[in-house]
């Protein structure tokens, strides 16, 4: 009967294990979507007002909260953490460099948006990607910038693209391994 | 008053602790120039100063501080608030208006257009802070020959630069907007093109321009005069240092309008108004009913004649203090 319970926690223990991973698959998506929509918005804030990059900040923060409000369901649910977690960072960066402490851009870009990378799925390479931001704020020309801008929605939106095609399969994958690896487990300390 | 917090804060936090001492003079100070690779320099009531590395102030060429390329770019950076494209348009005119109604006059390397006008100016390598100040009560002793037949007269106040005119010009605006002891307060349109007048911060005004004011902030002064008369009917339209002939048309058509006019040009004397080539017409037919000619005195700024429409002095010397 203990073997019999040992065995059943075996496998539900790596079934939960296989779900998280594919979870996080589907957060990374969400992550990498609102992160492609941020700086789209940014971008082009930049094109149309020529604002300050604060105010567009503070303003792409508020924007982002209320542009996935009432998203429902599971996956809905997600995404409303994930826009709410950035949201709340860009506001804060774009706050921040308004209160006349006069802290520079790249130290409050890292400690807020590293704040708020450390909580998502997405991968070291996305994360220095997102980190580089403030190395590319230095152009005089404004159709240049947003360029530079858009670059960075650009390449969020093919690493969500990418991850969309592959996350399905992937998951299979996943839930398969973890399956065929707990049911091995049993047989051999059975 | 100007407040040394003011012009701190025009540095990036790291190089706070070396400008502390030159915000502690922040009553004396008219200029800070910045220049890559030379000496900081201070420019006061009292003459020319260099900044030392340690943030004191000496009059010693040997013991200035040289100012680093890497620090006047953050300087730069930190001042355009990391959007140096949200200032290109005014970098291509050699200046930027920064927060507190600060204007940054920038030289370096100019872009041109392909059709050779200046696009912009990069790899700055010089800036000027002219350090904008508010002298409530300036205008007090002028006001009382601002009127005729307690109808506020069309004003041109006539300045060398660095003589207040700027100053002047917003403590009449505010003197006529919240109302003084010769007549009621009145709506007036303000014209603020370098954000030098009311130094607003996201459209609202630091200074006090009275409370009756509206001001176009940033807005080239001929299209902003015929804005407010379109939109905002403003009683008195006021404009900083005229200088196309685009604005005295836009002048002319608030005079049509029937609003007063106050506004400043370059110059040094009576004279010199009647000698340029785009105001001489206004002037010769009499639209302006008082000449403000502003000088300085021993360091103070004074209104050294009071013209009236016909050229006739009415007052001289009078102070700008309360």
């Amino acid at each position: 009967m203990l073997k019999l319970i040992g065995g059943c926690m075996a496998v539900a223990g790596a079934v939960g294990a296989g779900i998280r991973v594919c979870m996080d698959r589907r957060r990374r998506i969400a992550q990498l979507t609102a992160l492609e929509k941020a700086f789209s918005l940014i971008a082009g804030e930049i094109s149309y007002s020529r604002a300050c990059l604060p105010e567009i900040l503070t303003e792409t923060g508020q924007r982002l909260r209320e542009s996935f409000e009432g998203a429902v369901g599971f996956g809905g649910a997600v995404r409303e953490d994930t826009a709410f977690l950035l949201g709340n960072a860009l506001g804060q960066v774009g706050r921040r460099l308004e209160d006349g402490s006069g802290q520079d851009m790249q130290r409050i870009w890292t400690e807020e948006m590293g704040e708020y990378l450390s909580r998502t799925a997405i991968n070291r390479r996305e994360k220095g990607l997102v980190l580089s931001f403030p190395d590319t704020v230095y152009f005089l020309d404004g159709l240049r910038q947003e360029a530079a801008v858009r670059e960075f929605a650009d390449r969020m939106g093919e690493a969500a693209a990418s991850a969309k095609l592959s996350h399905k399969q992937e998951n299979r994958i996943t839930m398969a391994f973890c399956i065929a690896l707990s049911l091995m487990a049993v047989i051999v300390l059975w | 008053m100007l407040s040394g917090k003011e012009i701190i804060r025009l540095f990036p936090e790291p190089l706070r602790g070396r400008w502390q001492q030159v915000a502690q003079e922040k009553d004396r100070i008219l200029e800070i120039r910045l220049r890559s690779l030379r000496p900081v320099m201070v420019y006061m009531e009292n003459g020319e100063w260099y900044l030392e590395k340690s943030g004191g102030l000496t009059q010693k060429p040997h013991k200035a501080y040289r100012l680093p390329r890497e620090e006047l770019q953050q300087i730069l950076q930190h001042m355009c608030r990391y959007s140096l494209y949200a200032y290109e348009e005014e970098m291509g005119k050699g200046y930027i208006s920064v927060d507190g109604g600060f204007r940054v006059g920038i030289a370096g390397e100019v872009v041109l257009k392909p059709d050779g006008a200046v696009k912009n100016v990069r790899h700055v390598s010089s800036m000027n802070i002219r350090i904008a100040r508010e002298v409530k009560g300036a205008a007090c002793k002028v006001m009382p020959w601002l009127y005729e037949n307690t109808r506020l007269a069309n004003i041109l106040i006539i300045s060398p630069p660095g003589c207040g005119k700027t100053t002047l010009l917003r403590d009449i605006v505010r003197l006529v907007s919240d109302g003084n002891p010769w007549a009621q307060g009145m709506t007036v349109g303000l014209v603020d093109e370098r954000s030098e007048i009311a130094g607003c911060i996201q459209g609202i005004p630091q200074k006090d321009v009275g409370s009756r004011t509206d001001v176009l902030d940033g807005c080239p002064k001929a299209e902003g005069m015929m804005m407010l008369l379109r939109s905002m009917a403003p009683e008195m339209v006021a404009v900083d240092e005229l200088g196309f002939r685009a604005d005295i048309l836009a002048l002319e058509q608030a005079l049509k309008c029937g609003c007063c006019v106050t506004a400043t040009v370059h110059g040094a004397s009576f004279e010199e108004a009647f000698q340029k080539p785009f105001l001489a017409p206004l002037v010769k037919s009499r639209a302006f009913g008082r000449f403000l000619v502003l000088g300085k005195r021993e360091g103070k700024f004074l209104v050294e004649q009071i013209y009236d429409g016909e050229g006739k002095i009415l007052a001289e010397e009078v102070p700008c203090s309360n």
